[in-house]
């Protein structure tokens, strides 16, 4: 029979609900479109100055002739963020510990909280500053620009990260778990780091993975704690030469070789960061707690 | 809380105690841990005051009137108006989120209503890896790519909407518009993430009450889920927003950094964060100049300060979601 | 208000007359009744047969081969143990079932003579003209009163007269109770007057079927009643199926009644008959307590 008592509904009705679904997706479309430009950009651009020697050369900072490689940058990258991490995780940890397991819901924890919330805020460039100016201006440990005052800024910059991402995730451990390691008799700092921890520890990697992925790309706290310099640094007290700096300090240059290895660090750098950001990913996914 | 050792080693004094030898990591981490919470809180609080005490050269010499209204900045004139600063923060900010919400909004809706089963995940992957990339490249793809590509449209579009204010007229390079589309992308990652989850929080019924009713999806998507989702949606906006006003290296790459306040979207101008990427080298010298930098930096504090508390309230309250005490029955 | 024994009855209702009209074939339009007094009087209500209805949640075999009718300005309950199948059928009925991912359904479900899963049928056109109410109480939370019952009207027509939205809470039974208040927000209201709330927002399209999922069991026992002597009402206007899992309620206010297990119908028939001398054992069971 026929479907004739089913008054159809308007064609303006269609029309706005074809058109409106369309749109959502269109827009969807768009923002996929540049993504896609950058990464291919990136291969176009960047592929050309790949080689081992490109890893393995300084920067000459010469404008006419051989520009050299980028092999400061990623050494000064990997030995600042590693700094970095090395101060972060711990402090950034422990702070999340304190907030779960021994502050939880007392009023230092919401003050704490707001104070790491505003933290997350903070633009990086505004971290760079008060390293700059509580450090590099004071001149501490005798020099004025320094590795490790970049790292001091790189930490800031990591430790919101790491104590959200840790405090969520061990909020999750199912507080039965405790319970059970108090009433077989251990005390609380076993428990925390025999039995939350270890439980908890697939997010907190996944988290640190992703404030180091966070960390690795950023320039602006860098330009003026580590400074940009061409030769390879592995005294932390010196200026420290790293993947985003070196690439700022070439996308104005109006020679081609040098614009190429900016583009070349570029996709060097962002290469690092997807492989980061995968593998947090990854890690995220066959843990327990997710 | 802490669980005394029944079964205690050697059986030494009572049962039910633990010596205080046994105690004491316990109350090392307690102690460690809230010292080092507390000392977290100390820093920033001490980082402000430090912005504070160092950008007061500016503030008696020139004014914090003067500073936050003076559209004049000439450090080589000692002349330190941040007005084009603000101007063009604010400016870049705004194109941000008037290109890029939509954009969020429309994925977040896309992904969690819309999409077919089984492309959702990989989308939201493609979405999320947005983030991924440093700002330093979007600034490298913004200058060799956008400002090229783009200028030709924009000559076109200024010239053919020159009646709509601050469109028409000349068309640099690098510009508002750019800087603002590049921060549009930026963000997009974290107001679609937002926006999702309170999407997919709409209670399954709503959506029920709108489709039994002879709503169309997107009528539903209109009556439900959309009105539900607002508050949330809007501090996404507000996350993304405060994320725009500090990115700087993207933006200081593509904005062409001219102390002006253009007369269109498609001219050059500047922003805090840029101003103190830019200008820091030179002020090393001079004082006055390196502590109006460091007033740029404390505006721009305060300003994502005031932005990210707008933002969490709202998030806040999105997510205890709507419950007005009831009536009388 | 509720008698404990199974088989106590309300008193018998005598049978409305039933118009002469009724037979006749389906017109095009339902004849609208917008403008008319605001107490309907009787109208002619649909009669909804299901027959050989399938339905499925993924591999799972939910309704198995159902064929029922509900006769037009009648309740009809649908009984039965939890997982009997009796909120999918009715689900099926206004395509709602299909709105759950993995979900389908197969068969027919007829309105007098179309059927709703006929070929190049509206599935929006078909919940249009069918209502539903929900076991939970949905207004939408940031609507007013005023807009929540206007909501479906609005669909299909821009001006949303006073009148029309008065209409519906009379017809609900609540406009006495929020008449000075119906700009404010729709769920301020407690929980029994949020359920007549969503009733006067089905009414207000002016359906021919009304599908009521447990309505009730989710309120009072004062709402409760409310809402069963509302049931009483529609049937003048619409034909209503009611899932309930509380017997006495169906005995209450159904002229027939359905006991569905596993999917399948058991047995059918007027409620009385059911509940005091039915032909099937296991309606026999169910209706006694023994199971369910």
């Amino acid at each position: 029979m026929s479907a004739v008592a089913f008054a159809p509904i308007s064609a303006r009705r269609r029309r706005v609900d074809k058109l409106a679904r369309g749109g959502v997706a269109l827009l969807t479309g768009v923002a996929l479109v540049p993504l896609a430009l950058i990464l291919y950009y990136l291969l176009k651009q960047g592929l050309g100055a790949i080689s081992v020697r490109f890893f393995t050369t300084d920067p000459t900072g010469a404008f006419l002739g051989d520009p050299g490689g980028i092999k400061s940058a990623v050494v000064g990258t990997v030995l600042m963020v590693g700094l970095a991490t090395a101060v972060a995780v711990p402090v950034g940890l422990g702070v999340a510990i304190w907030l779960v397991e021994f502050g939880r819901g007392s009023k230092l924890a919401h003050a704490v909280r707001y104070f790491i919330d505003v933290m997350t805020g903070v633009p990086s460039i505004v971290f760079g500053l008060f390293v700059y100016i509580t450090l590099v201006l004071a001149g501490v440990g005798g020099s004025s620009f320094a590795g490790w005052k970049g790292s001091t800024a790189l930490a800031l910059l990591m430790l919101p990260i790491v104590t959200r991402s840790a405090e969520v995730v061990l909020l999750l451990v199912p507080n039965a778990l405790r319970e059970a390691a108090y009433a077989l008799g251990a005390p609380r700092w076993k428990t925390v780091f025999r039995v939350v921890l270890p439980t908890a520890l697939p997010g907190i990697v996944t988290g640190v993975l992703l404030a180091i992925a966070r960390a690795a790309g950023e320039t602006a706290p860098l330009l003026f704690t580590a400074a940009v310099v061409n030769a390879t640094a592995l005294n932390f007290n010196d200026r420290m030469n790293s993947l985003p700096a070196l690439i700022f300090q070439n996308v104005g240059q109006a020679q081609d070789r040098l614009v190429t290895i900016a583009w070349g660090a570029a996709l060097t750098l962002v290469a690092m960061i997807l492989m980061l950001t995968l593998l947090a990913r990854l890690i995220q996914r066959r843990s327990r707690l997710s | 809380m802490e669980a005394g050792t029944i079964a205690s080693a050697g059986g030494r004094g009572s049962a039910l105690h633990r010596s205080p030898a046994a105690r004491l990591p316990d109350r090392v981490l307690r102690w460690g841990l809230t010292a080092l919470s507390l000392g977290v809180i100390a820093l920033i609080a001490f980082f402000f005051v430090k912005l504070i005490l160092e950008s007061r050269p500016v503030f008696s010499q020139v004014g914090l009137g003067t500073y936050l209204t003076s559209a004049d900045w000439v450090p080589n004139k000692a002349l330190y108006g941040a007005l084009p600063l603000i101007a063009g923060t604010l400016i870049t900010s705004a194109i941000a989120l008037v290109l890029g919400i939509p954009v969020a909004v429309a994925t977040a809706l896309y992904i969690t209503e819309l999409a077919p089963r089984r492309i959702r995940g990989p989308l939201t992957i493609v979405v999320d890896l947005l983030a991924a990339v440093p700002s330093v490249v979007y600034g490298l793809w913004g200058f060799f790519f956008l400002i090229p590509k783009l200028q030709p449209a924009e000559r076109w579009f200024a010239d053919a909407f020159s009646f709509i204010p601050f469109v028409g007229g000349t068309v640099t390079g690098p510009n508002y518009f750019v800087a603002g589309l590049i921060l549009a992308i930026m963000i997009l990652p974290i107001a679609s993430a937002i926006s999702r989850e309170v999407i997919a929080t709409v209670p399954r019924e709503h959506k029920e009450a709108a489709l039994a009713l002879g709503a169309t999806r997107w009528e539903m998507i209109r009556m439900a889920v959309l009105p539900y989702a607002r508050g949330g949606i809007a501090g996404g906006a507000m996350l993304g927003l405060g994320r725009a006003i500090g990115e700087t290296i993207a933006v200081t790459l593509v904005i062409g950094n001219a102390p002006v306040i253009g007369h269109s979207i498609f001219q050059q101008g500047y922003t805090l964060a840029a101003v103190i990427a830019n200008e820091f080298g030179e002020a090393a010298s001079d004082p006055l100049h390196r502590a109006s930098l460091i007033a740029a930096g404390l505006v721009l504090f305060v300003l994502t300060l005031c932005v990210n508390a707008v933002a969490r309230g709202l998030v806040l309250r999105a997510e205890r979601g709507r419950r007005p005490p009831e009536m009388a029955a | 208000m509720s008698d404990p024994a199974p088989n106590a009855l309300r008193r018998d209702v005598s049978p409305e007359p039933i118009p002469p009209a009724k037979h006749q074939p389906v017109a095009p339009v339902r004849p609208a009744l917008r403008g008319a007094a605001a107490d309907a009087t009787e109208r002619l209500a649909r009669a909804v047969t299901v027959e050989r209805l399938n339905a499925w949640y993924g591999e799972q075999h939910s309704i198995k081969d159902l064929t029922l009718s509900f006769a037009p300005n009648k309740a009809t309950a649908l009984i039965g143990p939890s997982g009997s199948g009796k909120s999918t059928v009715v689900r099926c009925i206004n395509r709602m079932h299909e709105e759950i991912p993995g979900a389908r359904a197969g068969g027919r479900v007829l309105i007098d003579d179309a059927d709703v899963y006929g070929p190049g049928v509206d599935v929006v056109a078909v919940r249009r003209a069918i209502g539903m109410v929900f076991q939970k109480p949905n207004p939408f939370p940031t609507m007013s009163i005023f807009d929540n019952v206007a909501s479906g009207l609005r669909l299909t027509s821009r001006k949303v007269g006073h009148d029309d939205v008065e209409r519906a809470l009379r017809g609900a039974g609540l406009w006495d109770e929020v008449k000075d208040r119906l700009a404010k927000p729709g769920i301020g209201l407690s929980g029994g007057q949020q359920q007549r709330l969503c009733i006067a927002r089905a009414l207000a399209v002016e359906p021919d079927v009304l599908l009521m999922d447990e309505p009730a069991s989710a309120l009072d026992p004062i709402s409760t009643l409310k809402i069963e002597e509302l049931v009483e009402e529609l049937k003048r206007t619409v034909t209503i199926v009611i899932v309930t899992h509380n017997m006495q309620q169906a005995a209450r206010v159904a002229d027939d009644t359905a006991f569905l297990l596993d999917g399948e119908l058991v047995e059918v028939g007027a409620t009385e008959r059911i509940f005091t001398n039915p032909s099937d054992s296991r309606t026999e069971e169910y209706v006694t307590g023994k199971f369910g």
